[in-house]
Order: C-alpha cells, then sequence, then structure tokens
C-alpha cells in the first residue's frame, strides 16, 4: 500500500506488520489503547 | 517504539539498539514497507500516536531529542494535552499517485539488486527513482551508500551529507531537472 502524500497530523496511522528484534511480529493495528511515540532511525 | 530502516536487515540495527539501551520494542523494516505506507522522504521520523491510532504529531526528517519543539510536543501529548500542530512539512512538488507507486517499486528493486551484488544497476534504478522524486533523501541515501560506503561506516559522515546534497542540487538545478523552489516534471494526471 503507497501512499502519494505523506502521512499527516489526524491522519490514521497506516497498518504494518513487522519483525521485532526481540522476536516475533507487531502490527501497527495491535497498539490500539495505548499512547504511542514512534521512532524511525537508520543508520544513515 | 521504534522502526530501523535497515535493508541489511536486524543484524545492522542491533548494536546500536544495545548501546542505547532500549527497553521498547523495534520493529526491523528491510523492505521498506514504512516508506511506502508513509510517505516519508527523510529521517529520523517521530510520530505521537494516540490510543484510537490517529497521529497527533509528525515530522519526518531531523525529529531529535536536541529540537525544543519536538521535545516539548512529546511532553505535552504525555500529560494528555494537544502537543500543537508540527512542521508543515509540504514540498514545492509532489510526485502524483503514478510517480509515487513507481518510486516506491525501484527503491525496493534496487535492495533487490544490492542484495544480489548488482550495485550499477541497484543505482540506475535509485537514480530514475530520484527523478521522479528529487526531494525523497530517503533514495538519494542509498544511492551515497551504495556508492561511498566509506562515509557511512565505521561512522556517519554528517558534513560529507551536507555537501554532497548541495552539489547534487546544483547538478540538478543546472541540468534543469529542478528548479531552486521543486521539480518542474508535472505529475501523472489523477493524483
Amino acid at each position: 500500500m503507497v501512499t502519494a502524500t505523506t502521512v499527516q497530523r489526524g491522519d490514521k496511522l497506516p497498518d504494518v506488520t513487522l519483525p521485532c528484534l526481540r522476536g516475533g511480529e507487531i502490527s501497527f493495528a495491535q497498539l490500539r489503547g495505548k499512547q504511542i511515540l514512534l521512532f524511525f532511525w537508520g543508520s544513515w | 517504539m521504534s522502526v530501523a530502516l535497515e535493508h541489511n536487515g536486524a543484524e545492522r540495527a542491533r548494536p546500536f539498539v544495545e548501546v542505547a539501551g532500549a527497553t521498547f520494542p523495534t520493529l526491523v523494516d528491510e523492505q521498506g514497507v514504512t516508506t511506502g505506507a508513509f510517505g516519508f522522504k527523510a529521517i529520523p521520523n517521530g510520530v505521537l500516536v494516540d490510543q484510537d491510532g490517529i497521529i497527533r504529531y509528525a515530522r519526518f526528517g531531523g525529529f531529535s531529542v536536541d529540537r525544543a519543539e519536538d521535545v516539548a510536543a512529546v511532553e505535552r501529548f504525555l500529560a494528555g494535552e494537544d502537543p500543537g500542530p508540527g512542521p508543515d512539512q509540504k514540498t514545492p512538488y509532489q510526485p502524483g499517485h503514478l510517480e509515487s507507486e513507481l518510486v516506491a517499486t525501484k527503491l525496493r528493486l534496487g535492495r533487490l539488486l544490492i542484495s544480489l551484488g548488482r550495485r550499477d544497476e541497484a543505482v540506475a534504478e535509485w537514480r530514475a527513482a530520484l527523478r521522479l522524486d528529487p526531494e525523497n533523501l530517503v533514495i538519494r541515501k542509498q544511492i551515497w551508500a551504495a556508492l561511498h560506503p566509506e562515509k557511512f561506516h565505521p561512522t556517519i559522515d554528517w558534513a560529507w551529507q551536507k555537501e554532497q546534497l548541495a552539489r547534487e542540487h546544483a547538478e540538478e538545478i543546472a541540468a534543469g531537472i529542478c528548479g531552486p523552489d521543486g521539480c518542474p516534471i508535472p505529475a501523472s494526471p489523477g493524483r
């Protein structure tokens, strides 16, 4: 699912499922009910 | 929660997480799924999401503990207040929907080619993607990391990145690919 414009304030968090470093997977849809700070980074 | 955008995978991300002593989960995005879904063109990014899954604040590129606006937004958010409007991140040029799909596909194709040891073909795909989306720092940095790995390991040469960006922007303006305020290539219809 690709968006043409960057997500912004007021948008729903896109639902993505990714593997976790500790093992297993997390899907963003599972995060309801909590306040989240999502931080994206890279070694570049 | 953090998302590590590492096409070399978990083992590239793990040392940073361990050094940081992070107690929160780190997810690994090898394929660039989040770049496509969120549409961001730079990192580091901070996104504040409320309990209903709605984004309350977002900064794409330059989100940092050293930026007072970002720290204040997080503090207000945790206190149950409105974090504030956040940065206006519209760029002068927005690719249309078809271009965005093509750019996301070329980003992934390039990563696949790199993993197969076909570096020059990967760089060619990324250069084509950058023509379509010249504001896209994620793609630009894939090219840099492929052609100048010594500027990224063992440490990132941030001064070099700043100079390189200025050099490339000047070339793109001189070549008529972009104007000083953004790219003149028209977007596809149906955007």
